[in-house]
């Protein structure tokens, strides 16, 4: 069992992902914007992060940045978004943090719970 | 009825194939476009297909400069982009150029509005597409809360005042369309991109 935190603006992804996980033996925890999270994450201490790329609030290069400063940088990440991004601009993100993989939406649920796994080896 | 599936919605399809160049020359405000496909390629070929437009102008809420510009070379076509995608996860020092711009993400109707009005002013486009909506509104849940429905009222005054028409679009891969937003938009097209194998020949 490990522990995963699920970090989205989006409450029904949040409820979905919790439930899923939950089911799948995991310990999850969540929040809903960068600051929350930026908040919680030392106590909270998870295995795996789940990070949305595009909430209101801080941006995602400023969460990352947070992170470094916090001598977070290690912490495993995967990326959820919706959006299209070029190689170049995933590589640049994983040089500034622990990105371990970048799932685009929709998600195919096999899958997302087999890369979680693979995450968490 | 427990793990099984009941019907939540029906919505009707008028076939325009047949007129479909008639139905975009007689489109004339708002167009909502639903689309399964997130390919920017697909994207292109339907704008190339609407007439007229000379000035156009795309904020792109799904996809980086970087991820689009191949796209335009490809088809050498030719518009304003709006990425607000890119500050988000680069610090870079964004460059803007003649013909594309960087600016923070919109979440919610009301800072996509402002956006719109601020390049209206700006470029004085003639068509502004929108990719997507569907970042800001679930039409699994709601069929159009208020904020939609003024949003749409805004643009719609805009029109007028303008004569920029607006092609609003919408990704369904990530959800149903439960609820369509008929009472408010005329125009409703649904793009569907068919991908099969290719069987190669010896």
């Amino acid at each position: 069992m490990a522990k995963i935190m699920v970090v989205d603006d989006n409450k029904s992804i949040v409820t979905t992902l919790d439930v899923l996980l939950r089911k799948t033996g995991h310990d999850v925890d969540v929040a809903y914007n960068g600051d929350e999270f930026l908040d919680k994450v030392r106590d909270v201490n998870p295995d795996l992060v789940l990070l949305d790329i595009m909430m209101p609030g801080l941006k995602t290069r400023e969460i990352l940045a947070k992170l470094n400063d916090m001598k977070l940088k290690d912490l495993k990440i995967i990326l959820l978004t919706a959006v299209r991004m070029g190689e170049d601009e995933v590589k640049e993100l994983k040089t500034k943090s622990n990105i371990v993989d970048y799932i685009t939406k929709p998600y195919d649920l096999d899958d997302f719970l087999a890369r979680i796994e693979t995450a968490l080896k | 009825m427990r793990d099984g599936y009941e019907v939540v919605a029906i919505n009707y399809w008028r076939e325009v194939r047949s007129n479909f160049k008639r139905t975009l020359l007689d489109f004339n405000d708002i167009l909502l476009l639903i689309h399964d496909s997130a390919a920017f390629d697909d994207l292109i070929r339907f704008l190339n297909i609407l007439p007229y437009y000379r000035r156009r102008t795309y904020i792109s809420l799904t996809r980086t400069f970087s991820t689009i510009n191949p796209s335009l070379k490809k088809f050498d076509t030719r518009m304003y982009i709006i990425d607000c995608i890119s500050k988000s996860i680069s610090d870079r020092d964004f460059q803007i150029g003649k013909s594309w711009f960087f600016e923070d993400m919109s979440f919610g109707f009301s800072e996509i509005s402002r956006l719109i009005d601020k390049y209206l002013k700006k470029l004085k486009p003639e068509l502004v597409v929108v990719d997507s909506i569907s970042q800001l509104i679930d039409f699994s849940v709601t069929a159009g809360d208020r904020d939609f429905n003024n949003f749409i009222n805004h643009l719609r005054k805009r029109n007028s005042e303008t004569l920029c028409n607006f092609v609003l679009l919408y990704d369904n891969q990530l959800k149903s369309l439960r609820n369509l937003p008929i009472s408010n938009i005329n125009l409703i097209l649904r793009l569907e991109v068919i991908k099969d194998k290719i069987h190669w020949r010896e």
